[in-house]
């Protein structure tokens, strides 16, 4: 992992360590708080998702369609401004469609963009993501 | 010596603020609903999307728009000028692509297999500090496989981070894409 220009990686990590925990729990309430309150997701497939309401939806469905157990490495985290960072991570582990309830390994990798709000918590202001092979049908 | 230190972190300190007020003043907003203003043939920038001043938010634009162009020529040598030289891309159905030679290999194995006219629209152009920026992108047009050579209709999006060079031009530092639709076979 590389980190750089931070005395705030702790924070900044805890945010994205959080935010796997809550997608292996399927936890939407726990997921949300973890974003500002003006986020944009980059799905896979999906057109781009704008504002608090439409992220809950997306995340609303996609935890009726899939189950993850995922496990997280952060291979980056920069710091770049007082109150923007970026993360990138690689994720590998279990993916299972609800619908036939069979197990497959998936590989995806992330980008996050973080923004410091003003109760001094970083929160993920922008999130791209994609497998890094063919997932199972869902 | 020791005062010059001091002083320069007391003016990197300044810019620091002084950025971090503009980032706070001028929060980017979502929305994509907006107005299009064209900047190039084929890109186009949401009405308000931006917050950096315009000198950098122009150059910055420069290289969104350098990098279709080359994306539509499948020009290998033009893409990578774009890139910094460390560079990372996140693409969809491979293991992210870190270095130079790497990313130059994965454009030389992409434009064998396929053709792009994509048109693209600047969602968002964020400044964040005096050399980082993001810009996000949605890009529509045509995808044609070369075993094919059938055209058909493809959506993408894109979330780049820029970084500034000592040159002032902004180069793309870390790159994460994904069709927004299912893409036909190639």
């Amino acid at each position: 992992m590389t980190i750089s220009n931070t005395s705030e990686s702790a924070e900044i990590e805890a945010i994205i360590f959080e935010y796997f925990q809550a997608l292996n729990h399927g936890d939407v309430d726990a997921v949300l708080t973890l974003y500002t309150d003006d986020p944009v997701q980059l799905p896979f497939l999906l057109p781009s998702i704008v504002g608090t309401d439409a992220i809950r939806k997306n995340y609303e469905n996609t935890f009726q369609q899939i189950r993850f157990r995922m496990r997280t490495t952060i291979k980056e985290l920069v710091q770049m401004s007082p109150e923007w960072a970026y993360v990138r991570t690689d994720t590998a582990g279990m993916f299972t469609p609800v619908k036939t309830g069979e197990d497959a390994p998936a590989t995806f990798h992330e980008l996050f963009l973080l923004r410091k709000t003003a109760d001094g918590k970083w929160r993920i202001a922008r999130y791209s993501f994609s497998p890094a092979a063919a997932l199972p049908k869902f | 010596m020791q005062t010059n230190k001091f002083f320069s972190a007391l003016l990197f300190a300044s810019y620091l603020l002084v950025w971090s007020t503009l980032a706070s003043a001028g929060r980017p907003s979502a929305t994509s609903a907006n107005p299009q203003i064209r900047v190039s043939g084929n890109v186009q920038v949401s009405e308000g999307a931006q917050t950096s001043n315009a000198p950098e938010r122009a150059a910055i634009e420069a290289t969104i728009s350098g990098y279709f162009t080359a994306l539509n020529h499948g020009d290998v040598d033009a893409v990578l000028k774009l890139y910094t030289g460390d560079p990372v891309q996140l693409p969809f159905l491979l293991p992210s692509i870190v270095g130079t030679e790497a990313v130059r290999k994965n454009y030389e194995n992409t434009f064998q297999q396929i053709r792009f006219q994509m048109h693209t629209t600047i969602q968002e152009l964020v400044q964040m500090s005096p050399e980082w920026a993001y810009v996000r992108t949605d890009s529509a047009g045509m995808f044609t496989p070369v075993k094919t050579g059938k055209e058909a209709a493809a959506t993408f999006h894109e979330l780049f981070l820029l970084q500034k060079s000592s040159d002032g031009t902004w180069h793309i530092a870390r790159y994460s894409f994904s069709p927004t639709a299912k893409l036909p076979d190639f």
